[in-house]
């Protein structure tokens, strides 16, 4: 099964549910958006590189936190993760197919941020960059947010601690902002949430930042090492039958 | 001998963070295909047993082999043979019951013609056709229920567990659902519920197994069980008796406001003699698997 259990399970959780319920793309939008449309208002138009970065990568980050939210309300409240647990499907299928699925809610988001973000002028690796970093993010946020939602006791607490999640990765970090903002004694904090490398690697490739080589392949090593324990911590210590 | 269905042996499940005893060393086999009716009170340990089973949950000690599989260390084999109906499940709003039923087919790796080949054919017999389009959302209670069934029905699986598969269903659907598990039965493979409607496990199961405060208390098909009532009839009065009067017909058991006398045949007829002279109502029956279900549970409690 695998791949193709994935992209059933993407199809009918995501496009499906989408195409006949278009409400449920407003919320995945309206935080980035709105953070972007502050930074712009207060800080001027300086600060929209940045901003534009940020939101991107914010899309790829709901989209990952977002899996907290729909998971658990699968496995309390409709039981259906119970159905797919008793059935040949295995834990990382339902995972991905999960995370799949909320990629179709961000996808408009995406794509209206692409268009201003490849006016930036890119090398073809800086283009590999913006397409890969924030997919591997989505995956790293996606996997952590599947283990949580296996130790949730209830539909309440899912969301927040999605909610939580989401303020750890996406906002406090320096994802909309210049790490340089940041006082030097936190700075250290910043460097050790994965999506603080992620974006220092999507400002680089738009040419907001610039990187040393070796800060480059230690953001790239961090993302890769922090994604791939993260995706094994949730298919071995994931919750998926219950203890 | 064949494989047992499932077979348990010392089976225990101890909730950590509620500090419960759901199962308190259960050792049951089930043999043959057919329908197994797990019955007890609420609290009983009947969906943790179910749920332990499918896989679902971990027992804390104990074994639990489903269709010769070890399902502790055999999950994978299990899940491949099984498919389940959980309790007070539901089903994803804008999307139609031919979409649940359809994808979680194709989820388990059936074809796209098979998938739809067995969509129809389920819709067919749990009278969905005419809703099969309509999204879930719209759709009341009870055909949201049935949805579930379908999904679980149309996996044609070795072995179907569902847990109350007729909760909060008319009659009428209750009796179509029925129907259609008998006939799953003949041609697929043994399914195991888990019910409240007493008379729904005496219509339906081929074996029954009660459980009560995580044990269990009895097992055997409807006769088997009817025998260990000794008395082999039943007066249901409302009023014009005391208890005194009552209990020098029979044993008298109290349901909360129905009394019930379980005696022999001979005496049920004087007691119903002695009503119709009062002028006040008394029903005498058989007894049922509902008798011998209250005898038990009132034993243990």
């Amino acid at each position: 099964m695998g791949l193709k259990s994935i992209v059933l399970l993407g199809y009918m959780f995501g496009f499906l549910w989408l195409r006949r319920n278009l409400l449920s793309m407003v919320w995945l939008f309206s935080t980035p958006f709105t953070i972007l449309f502050l930074f712009y208002v207060i800080a001027g138009e300086s600060a929209l590189p940045n901003a534009l970065a940020g939101a991107y990568l914010m899309l790829f980050i709901g989209a990952g936190v977002a899996v907290i939210g729909d998971e658990v309300w699968n496995k309390h409240e409709i039981k259906l993760q119970d159905i797919l647990v008793a059935s040949p499907v295995t834990a990382f299928d339902y995972m991905a197919g999960i995370a799949f699925a909320e990629l179709f809610f961000t996808s408009p988001g995406i794509i209206l941020l692409l268009i201003p973000l490849l006016l930036f002028k890119m090398t073809a690796f800086g283009m590999f960059t913006l397409i890969v970093v924030p997919l591997i993010t989505w995956m790293l946020v996606s996997a952590i947010g599947f283990y949580f939602s296996t130790y949730v006791p209830n539909t309440r607490n899912g969301w927040q601690i999605s909610t939580l999640l989401n303020l750890v990765l996406a906002i406090l970090p320096p994802i909309f902002y210049p790490i340089e903002v940041i006082p030097s004694v936190l700075r250290p904090l910043a460097y050790i949430i994965p999506t603080t490398h992620a974006a220092l690697l999507l400002k680089e490739s738009l040419g907001i930042v610039t990187l040393t080589l070796a800060e480059t392949v230690f953001s790239w090593l961090f993302l890769i090492i922090f994604s791939t324990l993260s995706t094994v911590l949730a298919i071995h210590k994931a919750q998926w039958r219950e203890s | 001998m064949s494989i047992p269905i499932v077979k348990t042996v010392e089976l225990t499940k101890r909730y950590q963070r509620a500090g419960t005893l759901a199962l308190a060393g259960v050792t049951l086999e089930l043999n043959g295909q057919g329908v197994f009716t797990i019955l007890g009170r609420n609290g009983a340990g009947k969906t943790t047993l179910l749920r332990i089973i499918a896989t679902q949950l971990m027992p804390t000690t104990g074994q639990v082999f489903v269709l010769g599989f070890d399902a502790i260390k055999e999950a994978k084999m299990v899940r491949r043979n099984i498919t389940v109906m959980p309790q007070e499940g539901s089903t994803l709003p804008p999307l139609t019951p031919w979409d649940h039923v359809y994808y979680l087919l194709r989820v388990r790796g059936v074809s796209k013609s098979d998938a739809e080949d067995s969509t129809l054919e389920v819709m067919q017999k749990l009278d969905l056709v005419d809703c099969m389009h309509v999204h879930a959302d719209q759709l009341s209670g009870g055909l949201r229920q049935r949805t579930m069934v379908a999904m679980a029905m149309a996996t044609k699986a070795r072995l179907l567990l569902l847990d109350e598969p007729t909760l909060g269903l008319d009659p009428l659907s209750r009796r179509r659902i029925w129907k259609v598990i008998r006939e799953y039965c003949k041609t697929y493979g043994s399914v195991i519920l888990t019910t409240h409607y007493l008379e729904e496990a005496e219509v339906l199961s081929d074996d029954i197994v009660i459980l009560s405060k995580g044990k269990m208390i009895a097992q055997g098909n409807v006769d088997a069980l009817k025998n260990i009532v000794e008395e082999k009839t039943k007066v249901e009065v409302y009023e014009g008796f005391t208890d005194e009067e009552l209990q020098s017909y029979g044993r008298l058991v109290v349901v909360a406001d129905r009394r019930r006398v379980l005696t022999d045949p001979r005496a049920a007829q004087e007691l119903v003699n002695e009503a119709i002279t009062r002028g006040v109502k008394a029903q005498t029956s058989p007894i049922t698997l509902d008798d011998v279900f209250v005898d038990l549970a009132e034993e243990e409690s």
